[in-house]
C-alpha cells in the first residue's frame, strides 16, 4: 500500500504553558478533502501551519508521501496555504500575482521580485500556468488589473489560483470564505470542491462553519481544546456522534439534548418528572443520560406533554420553531404544511429510534 | 393600523456624488421587525444611519410617531442602536457600560442601579457585571450591547449586522435572542444584513434594497415563493432559485437556446423572453422529466442534501432528503412541478403574475 499524502502522528504543540495540539493523528490520501472543524481557539490554524511547517511541534511527526518532513523548510515541503486575509501583493497585478510562486526562489532572492518578472527563460511556461488557472477559476479578464482593486471574492479567487498554480503537493486552506457574503461563500464553496477534484491535489481545509464542513468534506475531523474528538464522513459524524460536544458541532440549528433521569423504573426529564421519554431498548449505564434528537426528527404530534411555540423562523423551504416544553427550549425544523405561529401549543414526538443517548454525568 | 415610522422620499447623496439612497418609501407600524437586505453597498445601512441619526439625509422626510425627526440629532430620537462592532467602552465595566446612557441623561442612582439591573438580568448578564469588555467572549460582548442599547427603553431599536462577528451556534442563539427580547418588549425595529437566511428568519417583513432602491417588500414566505424581478429571485435563497432562460411558444412552452422545451405555469404570449425559476425543493428526479444532466457534487447539509447537476440548460440544484445520495457522475433526468415556479421577463426583469 502506497503512503498517505499527509500523515500527522501524535502531534503535540504549545505556546508557553498552553497546549495548542495534544496527540493529534491524522492521515489524508492522496485525492481527498478533510476538513478540520473547530470554534476558534480549537488549535486548527496551528495544525495548517505545523503541515506547512511555520511551526516546528514540540512532539509527533509530519510526513507527506512517506517523507517525514518534520524538520523540513515550507519550501521543500511543496504546499500551499490560503489565508483567510486575502493575502496579495498590492501595486501588483493579478498576473504577477500568480506568478510569484512559479519563479525559483533563488531568483526571488538575488535579482528582486520585479527583476524576476523581466527574466525570459521560463515566462512562456509561467505564462500557459497562469491562463490554465485563469481559466480554471474564471478570472481571465482580471490578469492585468492590480491587486487592490479587486473586490473581496476576486481576491480570494486570486489567492487560490495562486495556490493552484504551481500544483502543489498538498492544499491547505485556512478559512479562506470567512470574510466574503453569504452568497458568495456558498458559490465558492461549491467551486473549491469541484475544482480540487478536478485537480486531484489532497486538501486541508479549516473551518468553524458547520456548513462548510458538512458540504465539502469527504471526511471531517472535529477538534476542540487542541485534540481530535472524532473523525469520519460528514455522515457518520452526523449521525453518529460520539459525544454530545460532536454532535453540537454539526447541524443547523444544533441537536437537541434532553437530560433525563431514571425514576422509579422510567426515563424522565430531568427537572420535569411527569414528563416520561421513550428511549428505545440500547440504554447507556447509569441513572442520568442525554437524550439527543435532531431538529429534523422531531415530529409536530403524537408525543404526552404538550409545549409552546415561542419562536417561527422562516427559513425558505421549511420552519424554525423555537419550543418551550417541560422546562427545556427545543429546536424543530419541519416543512411548511402547516402554519404556525408563535404561541401554538403542540406535544412533540421523538421517535427513539432516532434519538442518540449518551451517558450523564 | 397606522404606520409608526414612515420614511418618505428619503434620499441620500455623498459628497462625492454617490447615490446611495434614491428616493426610499418605507412604513413600518408600531412593534414590527423589519429587516433591511441587500448586498454591500445596497443603501441598507445608509438608511439605517439616516435614521438613528448618523447620517443627514439629502431630502426626504423621517417620521417616527407623528413627528419629523429627520434634522434632529441622535441623542434627541429616542432610538437605540446595535453595530456589528460591540464599540463598548473598553475602560468600563459591564455594568457602566449598560449604565451609561442612563446617566449621560441624568438618571439618579436608583433608577441607575434599577434599570441596568433589569437589563443584565433580561439579557444573562448578571455574572459579567463587573468584569471588562475584553475578558468577555464576543457574544457576551454583543449581549452587553444590545443591553445598552434598551436600557432607556426606546422607541425604536436599530441594529447593523449584529450577529457579523459571531461564528456558528452563537449567531444562532443571538438572533433567537434579539427576536425574543423584541417580542416581549413589542419595540419596533429595522435591522440591517446581507444574509438572506438571517434575514428571512427574524424579520415580519423584509425589505430587499439593490442600488439604493427597494425591489421588494414583503413577509419573508411571499418574497421567498413571489420574488418581484430577477434579483429578489436570485439573492433570497440559499442555494439560488435556478434560473432557465428562454423565450415562450405558440403552444404556451419555453424554448431555451440549446432546443429544450420546459412547462410553463401559466398561458403567455408566444415570442416573449422569459426566465422560469425553480426553487431547489421544486426539483426532482423524473425519468419522463424535460432535463438529462449529470451530477457534478452531492453536499450533504445534516437535514438536507443539495444535489448540483450539469444540465443542457445550465448548473441545476436539487434538495433531497439526506438518505437520497447521488454520486458524482451519475446520469439523472430532472422534473419540476411547474405549479412551483416563477417567470419573469428578461427583458425588464420583472416577475409576470
Amino acid at each position: 500500500m502506497t503512503a498517505p499524502a499527509l500523515r500527522l502522528s501524535g502531534i503535540g504543540h504549545r505556546y508557553g504553558s498552553t497546549v495548542a495540539l495534544e496527540e493529534v493523528s491524522l492521515a489524508v490520501d492522496a485525492d481527498e478533502l478533510v476538513v478540520v472543524l473547530g470554534p476558534s481557539g480549537a488549535g486548527k490554524t496551528t495544525l495548517l501551519r505545523t503541515i506547512a511547517g511555520l511551526e516546528l511541534p514540540a512532539a509527533g511527526r509530519v510526513e507527506l508521501h512517506g517523507d517525514d518532513v518534520t524538520r523540513w523548510t515550507p519550501a521543500q515541503r511543496d504546499v500551499a496555504f490560503v489565508f483567510q486575509n486575502f493575502s496579495l501583493y498590492p501595486g501588483w497585478t493579478v498576473r504577477q500575482n500568480l506568478a510569484f510562486p512559479l519563479l525559483a526562489p533563488a531568483r526571488r532572492a538575488t535579482r528582486g521580485v520585479r527583476a524576476a518578472f523581466r527574466v525570459g527563460a521560463d515566462t512562456e511556461e509561467i505564462d500557459e500556468r497562469i491562463d490554465w488557472a485563469a481559466r480554471l477559476l474564471g478570472i481571465e479578464r482580471l490578469l492585468e488589473r492590480p491587486a487592490e482593486l479587486l473586490s473581496g471574492g476576486e481576491m480570494q479567487r486570486v489567492a487560490i489560483g495562486r495556490a493552484i498554480v504551481r500544483r502543489p503537493r498538498l492544499f491547505l486552506l485556512d478559512e479562506p470564505l470567512t470574510n466574503l457574503d453569504a452568497k458568495l461563500r456558498e458559490q465558492l464553496r461549491v467551486e473549491l470542491v469541484v475544482l480540487r477534484r478536478e485537480l486531484g491535489i489532497p486538501m486541508v481545509y479549516v473551518t468553524h462553519d458547520q456548513s462548510e464542513a458538512l458540504a465539502m468534506g469527504d471526511r471531517v475531523v472535529v477538534l476542540h481544546a487542541g485534540r481530535v474528538l472524532q473523525e469520519g464522513t460528514a455522515q457518520q459524524v452526523y449521525e453518529r456522534p460520539r459525544t454530545p460536544k460532536v454532535a453540537r458541532q454539526l447541524g443547523q440549528p444544533a441537536i437537541n439534548l434532553i437530560p433525563l433521569r431514571r425514576s422509579a423504573g422510567q426515563w424522565c426529564v430531568d427537572g420535569a418528572e411527569q414528563v416520561p421519554v421513550e428511549v428505545g431498548l440500547r440504554v447507556p449505564d447509569g441513572d442520568q443520560l442525554w437524550f439527543g434528537i435532531r431538529p429534523e426528527a422531531v415530529a409536530v404530534a403524537g408525543g404526552s406533554h404538550e409545549g409552546t411555540v415561542r419562536l417561527v423562523e422562516d427559513t425558505g423551504p421549511g420552519t424554525i420553531l423555537l419550543l418551550d416544553w417541560a422546562g427545556q427550549e427545543l429546536h424543530l425544523l419541519v416543512d411548511k404544511s402547516r402554519k404556525w405561529s408563535t404561541g401554538d401549543h403542540l406535544a412533540p414526538y421523538f421517535d427513539p429510534e432516532r434519538a442518540l443517548l449518551w451517558q450523564r454525568s | 393600523m397606522s404606520s409608526f415610522l414612515e420614511l418618505s422620499a428619503l434620499r441620500k447623496v455623498f459628497p462625492d456624488g454617490t447615490v446611495a439612497v434614491d428616493g426610499m418609501d418605507l412604513s413600518c407600524v408600531e412593534g414590527e421587525f423589519v429587516v433591511l437586505l441587500g448586498p454591500s453597498g445596497c443603501g441598507k445601512t445608509t438608511t439605517l444611519r439616516m435614521v438613528a441619526g448618523l447620517e443627514v439625509p439629502s431630502s426626504g422626510s423621517i417620521r417616527m410617531a407623528g413627528e419629523e425627526i429627520a434634522q434632529l440629532p441622535p441623542q434627541a430620537r429616542d432610538v437605540g442602536f446595535v453595530f456589528q462592532f460591540y464599540a463598548l467602552y473598553p475602560h468600563l465595566s459591564v455594568f457602566d457600560n449598560v449604565a451609561f446612557p442612563l446617566r449621560s441623561v441624568g438618571c439618579d442612582v436608583v433608577q441607575v442601579r434599577q434599570r441596568v439591573g433589569e437589563m443584565v438580568e433580561r439579557l444573562g448578564l448578571e455574572h459579567l457585571v463587573g468584569r471588562r469588555p475584553a475578558t468577555l467572549s464576543g457574544g457576551d460582548q454583543q449581549r452587553v450591547a444590545l443591553a445598552r442599547a434598551l436600557v432607556r427603553s426606546p422607541r425604536l431599536w436599530l441594529m447593523d449586522e449584529p450577529l457579523g462577528t459571531l461564528d456558528g451556534e452563537g449567531r444562532l442563539q443571538m438572533r433567537e435572542l434579539i427576536r425574543r427580547q423584541q417580542i416581549d418588549l413589542g419595540i419596533t425595529t429595522i435591522y440591517v444584513t446581507h444574509d438572506q437566511e438571517e434575514a428571512m428568519s427574524l424579520a415580519d417583513r423584509v425589505v430587499v434594497m439593490e442600488g439604493g432602491d427597494i425591489r421588494q417588500i414583503g413577509p419573508p414566505g411571499e418574497v421567498y415563493d413571489d420574488p418581484q424581478d430577477l434579483f429578489v429571485a436570485d439573492f433570497v435563497g440559499s442555494p439560488s432559485m435556478n434560473i432557465v432562460t428562454g423565450q415562450s411558444t405558440a403552444a404556451g412552452l419555453l424554448l431555451t437556446p440549446c432546443g429544450v422545451q420546459l412547462p410553463l405555469s401559466r398561458p403567455v404570449a408566444a415570442l416573449l423572453p422569459l426566465a422560469l425559476g425553480v426553487r431547489p425543493e421544486a426539483v426532482f428526479v423524473d425519468d419522463q422529466g424535460p432535463l438529462a444532466g449529470t451530477v457534478v457534487l452531492d453536499e450533504l447539509l445534516g437535514a438536507h442534501r443539495n444535489i448540483h447537476v450539469d444540465t443542457s440548460v445550465g448548473r441545476f440544484i436539487m434538495r433531497r432528503h439526506p438518505t437520497e445520495g447521488l454520486a458524482t457522475g451519475t446520469a439523472v433526468t430532472l422534473g419540476f412541478d411547474p405549479r412551483r415556479t416563477c417567470l419573469f421577463r428578461t427583458d425588464t426583469g420583472k416577475s409576470i403574475r
